[in-house]
């Protein structure tokens, strides 16, 4: 095995927060991400599923130092990540690069595409001319699949799925060791989508590159995952192979997360209906966080708040009856 | 319940034991948008037939006319847009109809749901006041008896203590309990079909399960025909009996489910499905559809989808392909989707 990349400890990331929204109401406090350790090791993707606000973004901007931590610990290369801000940090930063949902909003409109990618070379005092450093965004083009004439262009001439592909270049250019995919293909076509998925795998195994892969699409996920790790209000609930996780889940949140995804091929499938919505992050239920909508739960599972234990396959899952409902429900 | 055979649908007058003539009728809509120094054609002559009680997906990527053929068809487009074709509805034309004929159809009889419930909801009235405006509109309902029948509609759409949440905001309520809510307004006119654009696209996987449910179960219970648009393959398989895929503003396959995934005809079908991963099942490397989406004012002469076609020939370049039957419900756009046994027809 080689040396972790990244190694992220208990992140924690709580807002103080007035309760019901009021000026005068209760100090309360809102656990955005509460309790999140994960390992990525160099050419490999960890993918984070999960229903919006379960903190997939907050964990994203936490390792990318776009947020402070409330407390916990991460460490690059071994070495533990100095203040934001910092020199040190600036280094280190350069090698985690993050590529967005919406190209066009993550690209400025009024600057030629080709100038922005050259942006985090002037940034990083990389590179002494502007000759070299057009060399190196032309050479960054062609290899995200652009051509030269591309690089005068503004983002509004471009397609959705070449913006993406501007993003990511300007994300490269770095050469960065560890890139932030939040949602990178959602607001792209499906048949978009999928020549974007590929270029993400084929520069995976030309550069060595890590992914933290955040996507809702739990497909998506098994397609360019190592391993998964499935977000409930704040925490993982699940971690593991994604082809055992997505064919036999152990969790019931994941169960249900599964079982809602409309596959395509006509099979008739049990489907397992969630009743109600997930609960507001201000207000988590005692216990487990998942037992007001877990028709499994007993009553140990309000009691008690389940951590994240290993199981004989090798897989991490945070649930009293796991080792129960294998293969149940 | 309907019966299947009334299901089976007339298509450019091929008799196909039919009972009754279809529910609605679109034929030939064409939909140019005047865009000041040019006019756009967005939608070139759609042909669509839907029965009572069916259900029929719309599958497409953004722009491909799945929600401007519904818009044109109830006259929702406004003063830029040319519609042209007839949409036969009860015996009427849609088309170029009075205002006061279409506000008789628009959310009574048809009834159509967007992708953001929030957005469509009024923000600053409480729902249950929503839900009375459209009972008086559609049903002539005041007073008690219109807020006893918002209470059954929002119960009939499973949110529980019905005659408490009349009295709550849109913003009080989830993403997944506004739509229930903006489908029960939908229900209120008692339409005989419900259009749902993109219904579950904003909402969570396990929100959007429930919400799909909550159609498929309104539909068995009232025989309503349901129009389901949306990008995601696998929603539409779920939950509809019969797919039209649209490319840039034609249906270019329409098909049963089985069909459409055992046999596509079209290669841009057959390309969305290659391009979607599986969940279960070895994985293996996806099959992208080369290039983009051609726009609607740079459309090539021929076939639209001959540039980025695999199996593309010089006849593809030169001319439209004709509209052929493959099969007895099955038809698709496509020159090399004709079978030598059945002589094509629409040509």
């Amino acid at each position: 095995m080689s040396q972790p990349l990244l190694e992220a400890s208990q992140l924690t990331r709580h807002y103080k927060v007035r309760r019901g929204g009021r000026l005068f109401g209760h100090a309360a406090t809102l656990r955005a991400v509460d309790g999140v350790s994960f390992t990525l090791r160099p050419g490999r993707t960890l993918g984070l599923v999960g229903e919006s606000g379960c903190g997939k973004t907050t964990t994203a901007r936490l390792v990318l130092g776009l947020l402070p931590l409330t407390s916990g610990e991460m460490r690059l290369d071994g070495e533990t990540l100095p203040k934001a801000g910092s020199t040190r940090w600036r280094e280190l930063r350069r090698t985690v690069q993050m590529v967005y949902q919406d190209p066009l909003a993550a690209l400025d409109r009024r600057i030629a595409v080709g100038r922005q990618v050259m942006e985090p070379l002037a940034i990083h005092g990389i590179g002494t001319s502007t000759v070299e450093r057009r060399d190196k965004a032309m050479a960054i083009l062609e290899s995200v699949g652009l051509q030269a004439h591309h690089f005068v262009r503004y983002p509004h001439e471009l397609s959705g799925g070449q913006r993406q592909r501007i993003v990511l270049a300007r994300a490269l250019i770095l050469e960065p060791r560890l890139l932030v995919c939040d949602e990178p293909i959602s607001a792209l076509d499906v048949s978009i989508q999928a020549q974007v998925v590929n270029l993400l795998l084929d520069l995976q195994a030309k550069m060595g590159l890590a992914y933290l892969f955040i996507s809702h699409d739990l497909r998506m996920v098994r397609q360019v995952s190592h391993e998964v790790a499935v977000m409930y209000l704040g925490r993982i609930v699940e971690r593991g192979d994604p082809d055992r996780l997505f064919s036999a889940p152990t969790h019931p949140y994941t169960q249900a997360l599964v079982s809602a995804i409309p596959v395509a091929a006509r099979q008739r499938r049990q489907r397992l209906i969630l009743k109600g919505d997930p609960p507001n992050p201000v207000n988590v239920p005692t216990g487990c966080a998942f037992h007001e909508r877990c028709p499994i739960a007993v009553a140990h599972c309000r009691a008690e708040t389940p951590l994240l234990r290993p199981l004989a396959d090798g897989r991490e899952v945070a649930c009293h009856l796991a080792a129960a409902s294998v293969g149940g429900l | 319940m309907y019966c299947p055979a009334q299901r089976q649908c007339v298509w450019k007058g091929r008799s196909i034991s039919v009972i009754s003539p279809p529910l609605i009728d679109i034929r030939g809509l064409t939909v140019d948008f005047d865009a000041g120094h040019r006019v756009v054609r967005v939608l070139h002559g759609v042909d669509l037939a839907i029965e009572s009680g069916e259900a029929v997906g719309l599958v497409g990527e953004s722009g491909s006319g799945k929600s401007v053929t519904w818009l044109a068809a109830l006259g929702l487009l406004g003063g830029r847009a040319r519609v042209k074709g007839a949409v036969t509805f009860e015996g009427r034309n849609l088309v170029g109809a009075p205002a006061h004929e279409l506000e008789a159809v628009r959310g009574a009889r048809i009834a159509m749901i967007f992708q953001d419930p929030a957005s469509s909801l009024n923000p600053v009235y409480r729902i249950g006041r929503q839900l009375c405006e459209a009972l008086a509109l559609h049903r002539g309902l005041t007073g008690q008896a219109a807020l006893a029948e918002a209470a059954r509609l929002l119960d009939r759409v499973g949110i529980a203590d019905a005659a408490r949440r009349l009295r709550d905001f849109p913003h009080e309520l989830s993403g997944g309990m506004n739509q229930r809510v903006m489908i029960a307004m939908a229900l209120s006119g008692q339409p005989q079909i419900l259009i749902a654009d993109e219904p579950t696209t904003a909402l969570d996987a396990t929100i959007q399960a429930q919400i799909l449910e909550l159609l498929q179960e309104i539909r068995r219970d009232s025989a309503m025909a349901l129009v389901l648009i949306s990008h995601d393959l696998g929603v539409v398989a779920e939950n509809t009996d019969r797919v039209c895929v649209m490319y840039a503003g034609r249906i270019v396959e329409d098909a049963p489910i089985d069909a459409i995934f055992d046999r596509p005809a079209h290669p841009y079908t057959s390309g969305l499905l290659a391009a979607l991963p599986e969940l279960e099942g070895p994985r293996r490397r996806l099959v992208a559809i080369p290039g983009v989406v051609p726009e609607p004012w740079n459309l090539p002469p021929g076939c639209s989808f001959a540039p980025r076609c695999g199996e593309v020939t010089a006849a593809c370049e030169a001319s439209l392909p004709p509209t052929v039957q493959v099969e007895s419900r099955h038809r698709a756009a496509c020159l090399r989707a004709r079978r030598p046994h059945e002589p094509g027809i629409g040509a």
